[in-house]
């Protein structure tokens, strides 16, 4: 989401430490998950609000490694793929990323996603539909075809 | 349950979540018969979602990791 790995290390951080601070406490509405994904979303905003002030850094390269459990015969379709989800998921936007992530990637229920992201079940729905179709033609031109 | 391309369309989130009735399964299953356009954007989207769950993670380097359990061992220990 924040498209930058430092920023990214930055921000687990800062969710652990909100939490064993207890500056942001369970109060038993929804999932655990869902508010641990929650207290990470609205932390990568405010990070996205104040870098929105200055440009991204091109150089920075993303070197995190794709988990993958690949042996060695598939492992380069494997990275090949991984990479290709990488850029086509970069390229939506942004709260299409987010709701794309959360359910396809981190398979976070419908109910989380919208508990994360603070908005209606349909709305989740609607932008994952719309996610789902932006990352399928995408990755069909790089991929499928 | 006759469905169009258009309706077809809008069960899709559904149909990949594997939450169809057996009504609209039946319906889905016959369009697609005769859909081949369908029957690709179904496909795709199937694809789609394996690819993001097999694949769509990534892993933080162990320096990052460390980095951060010091900081929170530090937090705790701070009390």
């Amino acid at each position: 989401m924040l498209r930058d790995r430092h920023l990214a290390e930055d921000l687990v951080q800062d969710t652990f430490l909100k939490i064993l601070r207890g500056s942001a406490p369970y109060t038993g509405d929804g999932s655990l998950a869902g508010w641990l994904y929650r207290i990470g979303y609205n932390g990568a905003l405010d990070m996205l609000r104040r870098r929105r002030e200055t440009p991204p850094d091109a150089t920075a390269p993303e070197t995190w490694t794709v988990a993958t459990e690949a042996s060695a015969e598939s492992s380069v379709m494997a990275m090949v793929l991984a990479e290709a989800l990488d850029t086509a998921i970069q390229e939506l936007p942004e709260t299409l990323r987010a709701a794309f992530v959360l359910r396809d990637v981190e398979e976070l229920s419908t109910s989380e996603v919208a508990q994360v992201l603070g908005i209606g079940e349909s709305a989740v729905k609607m932008r994952l539909a719309r996610a789902r179709e932006q990352m399928r033609v995408s990755l069909g031109d790089r991929l499928w075809n | 349950m006759e469905l169009t391309c258009e309706s077809l369309g809008a069960l899709l989130p559904e149909m990949i979540d594997g939450r169809l009735s057996k009504e609209e399964e039946m319906g889905a299953a016959t369009h697609l018969a005769t859909c081949e356009n369908c029957r690709l954007i179904v496909d795709e989207t199937n694809q789609l979602r394996i690819a993001a769950r097999e694949h769509g993670r990534v892993e933080m380097p162990d320096e990052a990791c460390a980095r951060i359990r010091v900081s929170l061992e530090a937090e705790q220990a701070r009390g």
